[in-house]
């Protein structure tokens, strides 16, 4: 009898273990202690195929610690980026498309607007779903779907991260990225390659271009500037659009993010995204 | 004893000929029982009479025998968080949205490195003199990718029968388990490395008309037999053990395409006798530590630290970083013989769990983390995984 009772209470403590919440178990101890990570040293010395394993870029998993590393000094990062430039200038295709992806997380990684991506990569999904009066999303509702909360809460970060995107060449290697895929006859995707992960390059690729287009409608504002105010307009019941346009025609015209979504096999999201972005409100 | 360890030798050596190299390349499909999660993924070295079967062979070597009759371990990708649960529940009753639904899953790709589910169901016959007979099948499903628009689903299936020996030698104060078993096996598989566009099949599951065939005839898989093979040791003195072990040896096998269509229309007859694609398993080594005290007595701990792939360490060039990474450890403690609590470090991760064992009706339950990535810490992946046998002897 006692051990039927010790049981049963056993079983309660079982069952809420499982339900009861467990966010503080989700903590790596060895990452805590620094322990096992990447060493930026040791990276500088390997060569690049090993890069490109460690970095997960060709098992469709990027390492932030990998990245992390990378960035963490000039030097390291300068010496990674010119080993994979060489791939990517002379090496085979894929280790060349693997270098590109490569080149452009840790660009990202280094402007530190990898949240941001990462926020845009959940809520790409709900962006073609987005409702608008008439002839589709307001440009305000775009914003606020794609900034993530705190960044929103931190607008001279913000206003900077999107400045230092927008100067940024990040345009020029997501071509060189499309231009290592290339088109066939049909202007179809031509050189894809298992185990790239060319859906959340296209994701990437959209979310830097859509800012590389934001346009201020206030001259004198830098893009960061102006988005800055159009949140807070947003905030406050005012007009975002009083603030900020898209330059859609140069965004669906551009013929890179077509390739890097056809290689994903995402033409259709493509359409639809475009589709979405053209007849997004200015007001 | 002389001819018992020949065999055993000449066994092992048969399996370590076989191993072979091959075009597609499919790791095991290892039940993530909560034994072991809750112990950080470790005893697979040390494992002990029916997790054996996908442990290490030479475990069968016990001095109890037990029979399983049956053994059902479920897992899912799935931290269960509070809000988790309540979103499951949502999507379950039907009152979650399409919109919702996918903004979820995205959530769970990218904040969870990827999700999913696993069942394994099997039993067995471990006997006294180390010979053992079993049938294990596992499925595992996960869906991972660093967007939702980027996510794979691998989807992974194997029916296992398998016949098992294991002999302990006994030299001085030293034992020495050696085992290996041989597995004849039925794998369907997606593709390892593209998967299935978990996207367009979740978009096409929420689109307001489903087409049902379009789903399943665009859902390609891998179909074949194989035979592969087992072996390990466990050197002990007193209660420390020391542990090897490889799984997932095997010749090349043939597998054939079909489809979910095919599966749909013509049942178990679509699955591929004779195919024409070349295919293998990856082998998977570990190497392990333990501590077992008191065993069989009221109050039993033990403790393991198992490295996977150990041989990987030589050509590292960072050692501490690999050895960390590929580091499982765990404890448990067994008290008045029917209840176990457990804990581990699965590559850094926390993990916990729990068992009831009641007579012959065995309880388990496990919340644990792993790792995706080659850096701990880097890439988790929670879940829980549950565990129910009927088991008569340990």
């Amino acid at each position: 009898m006692r051990k039927k009772h010790v049981a049963c209470f056993s079983l309660l403590i079982i069952v809420a273990l499982l339900f009861s919440g467990c966010d503080a178990m989700i903590t790596n101890v060895y990452k805590t202690m620094n322990l096992g990570q990447p060493d930026p040293e040791i990276l500088k010395k390997e060569d690049v195929s090993t890069l490109i394993e460690q970095s997960g870029i060709s098992s469709g998993t990027v390492s932030d610690s990998f990245i992390e590393a990378v960035i963490s000094d000039e030097a390291t990062k300068d010496a990674i980026i010119a080993k994979l430039e060489e791939v990517v200038d002379s090496g085979e295709p894929e280790d060349a498309q693997a270098a590109q992806a490569l080149i452009i997380e840790i660009e990202i990684a280094d402007l530190g607007a990898d949240e941001l991506i990462d926020s845009f990569n959940e809520a790409l999904p709900n962006l073609a779903s987005l409702e608008g009066s008439g002839n589709g999303p307001a440009v305000g509702d775009i914003i606020d779907l794609l900034i993530p909360q705190n960044l929103q809460d931190n607008p001279e970060q913000l206003s900077d991260l999107i400045d230092d995107l927008v100067a940024s060449d990040l345009d020029e290697q997501i071509a060189t990225l499309a231009n290592l895929i290339g088109t066939d006859e049909e202007g179809k995707a031509d050189l894809v390659f298992e185990g790239l992960d060319y859906g959340t390059m296209a994701q990437t690729a959209a979310l830097i271009l859509i800012v590389q287009n934001i346009e201020p409608v206030d001259e004198s504002q830098s893009a960061g500037e102006a988005v800055v105010a159009a949140l807070e307009a947003l905030q406050g019941d005012g007009d975002p659009a009083a603030f900020i346009s898209l330059d859609s025609d140069t965004l669906t015209n551009n013929p890179d993010l077509a390739v890097l979504f056809d290689a994903a096999g995402a033409g259709e999201l493509y359409d639809s995204l475009m589709e979405s972005l053209s007849s997004s409100e200015p007001t | 004893m002389k001819r018992k360890a020949i065999f055993v030798i000449l066994l092992i050596l048969a399996i370590f000929a076989a191993s072979a190299q091959s075009t597609l390349q499919f790791s095991g499909v290892t039940p993530k029982d909560a034994r072991s999660m809750g112990m950080g993924g470790t005893f697979r070295v040390f494992s002990q009479g029916y997790s054996s079967f996908f442990g290490n062979p030479a475990g069968f070597a016990g001095a109890n025998s037990s029979l399983t009759l049956t053994d059902i371990s479920t897992w899912a990708y799935l931290a269960p968080t509070s809000e988790n649960v309540d979103r499951v529940q949502k999507i379950v009753s039907g009152t979650a949205s399409d919109s919702d639904i996918l903004s979820w899953a995205g959530d769970w790709i990218v904040k969870n490195n990827g999700f999913g589910a696993g069942l394994s169901i099997g039993g067995g016959w471990v006997g006294k003199k180390g010979i053992a007979i079993g049938v294990v099948a596992a499925s595992d499903e996960i869906a991972a990718g660093n967007s939702l628009l980027g996510a794979k689903l691998v989807s992974a299936t194997e029916l296992n029968g398998i016949i098992g020996y294991a002999y302990p030698f006994k030299l001085g104060p030293v034992t020495l388990k050696v085992g290996a078993d041989g597995r004849a096996f039925y794998r369907v598989q997606s593709s390892p490395i593209t998967g299935w566009p978990f996207s367009e099949i979740l978009n096409d599951v929420l689109a307001e008309d489903v087409d049902l065939s379009s789903i399943a005839s665009s859902l390609n898989f891998y179909g074949g037999y194989g035979f592969a093979a087992d072996a390990g040791l466990v050197l002990g003195l007193g209660p420390v053990m020391l542990g090897f072990s490889v799984r997932d040896l095997g010749l090349e096998f043939k597998v054939g395409s079909f489809t979910g269509q095919d599966l749909i229309d013509k049942n178990v007859s679509a699955l591929p006798i004779a195919g024409t694609t070349t295919a293998a398993l990856t082998p998977a080594y570990a190497a392990g530590l333990g501590i077992r005290l008191f065993e069989n007595q009221k109050f039993e701990p033990s403790i393991y630290a198992e490295l996977e792939d150990p041989q990987e360490l030589f050509s590292s060039s960072d050692i501490v970083a690999s050895a960390l990474g590929s580091l499982h450890a765990g404890a448990q403690v067994r008290v008045l013989r029917f209840l176990t609590i457990r804990g581990g470090l699965n590559k850094g991760w926390y993990s916990i769990g729990a068992g009831l064992d009641l007579s012959f009706l065995e309880i388990d339950a496990a919340v644990f983390t792993e790792e995706t990535s080659i850096y701990p810490g880097d890439k988790g992946r929670s879940g829980f995984s549950m565990q129910v046998g009927i088991r008569f002897g340990r």
